[in-house]
């Protein structure tokens, strides 16, 4: 058996790169799927938004008169039209990038950063990746403790 | 129960423990694959792959080769969770790109006129 140590899906967008990039980001209330799953407290959740620059926050909003609320992740890098970056709240890593094809544009996010089962040297500097590991294996054992 | 989670953490808490179980993700191998993959001596290698047995992390196979070679694998089991995880963060955001497909594509286009 082998354990991918990344995510990736992508989509193609009958939309130029630019075009694509703006209704990632400016519209992704629009289009991201919002319910309890996907996000922390969708009950209080009046909008979704890209704060538009590198540092920025995705944020559910809970308050639109300040657009303030919880922090789902941490813009890492922003270059519209192009590619965009953020960290979420479990420090892993979510990459998208634009490019441009023949219909349009294909949009790829790669999700990694969760998988650093061995690494200790990183794990020193980057010490949740481990223990996201052992955290979910201690869960796995909890559940399977009666097995042999 | 309590002890055999403790047991767990503790074989998974050395470095080298961690490096062999990084190589074994990779697909199963001998005993001197691993040792020269982890850089350390096979009797040194021994005494990690016997924790790890403990821990029953770790199974040994019989060479099909060479039935008297030892190929150690990771216990497919034990990291189930991690795949079942991977496979659900994958569909998460394949919900997600496709939502965002069918926006894009259905009111995109007024964007870039």
């Amino acid at each position: 058996m082998s354990l991918a140590d990344s995510v990736i899906v992508s989509v193609d967008v009958e939309l130029a790169p630019e075009a694509a990039f703006r209704v990632f980001t400016e519209e992704i209330d629009s289009w991201y799927r919002k319910d309890r799953h996907t996000l922390f407290d969708a009950g209080r959740t009046l909008h979704l938004m890209f704060e538009p620059f590198a540092g920025g926050r995705l944020l559910e909003v809970y308050d639109l008169s300040r657009n303030e609320g919880r922090e789902l992740a941490r813009v890492t890098r922003w270059e519209p039209g192009r590619l965009l970056e953020f960290t979420d709240n479990h420090e892993t890593d979510i990459k998208v990038t634009f490019d441009a094809i023949d219909t349009g544009t294909r949009v790829t996010l790669v999700h990694s950063g969760f998988e650093r089962v061995a690494e200790p040297e990183r794990a020193s500097v980057r010490r949740y990746g481990w223990t996201i590991v052992v955290e979910w294996y201690t869960e796995y054992v909890s559940f399977s403790g009666q097995s042999t | 129960m309590v002890n055999y989670i403790d047991e767990t953490i503790s074989a998974l808490a050395d470095p080298t423990r961690r490096r062999v179980i990084e190589i074994l993700l990779t697909g199963p191998h001998r005993a001197s694959e691993i040792a020269t993959g982890v850089g350390v001596s096979r009797p040194a290698l021994s005494r990690h792959l016997r924790v790890l047995r403990n821990a029953r992390m770790v199974d040994v196979v019989l060479s099909e080769d060479d039935a008297r070679e030892r190929i150690y694998q990771l216990r497919r089991d034990r990291f189930l969770a991690l795949r079942a995880w991977l496979d659900q963060v994958e569909s998460f955001w394949k919900d997600q790109l496709e939502s965002f497909q069918a926006h894009a594509n259905r009111h995109g286009l007024d964007d870039q006129e």
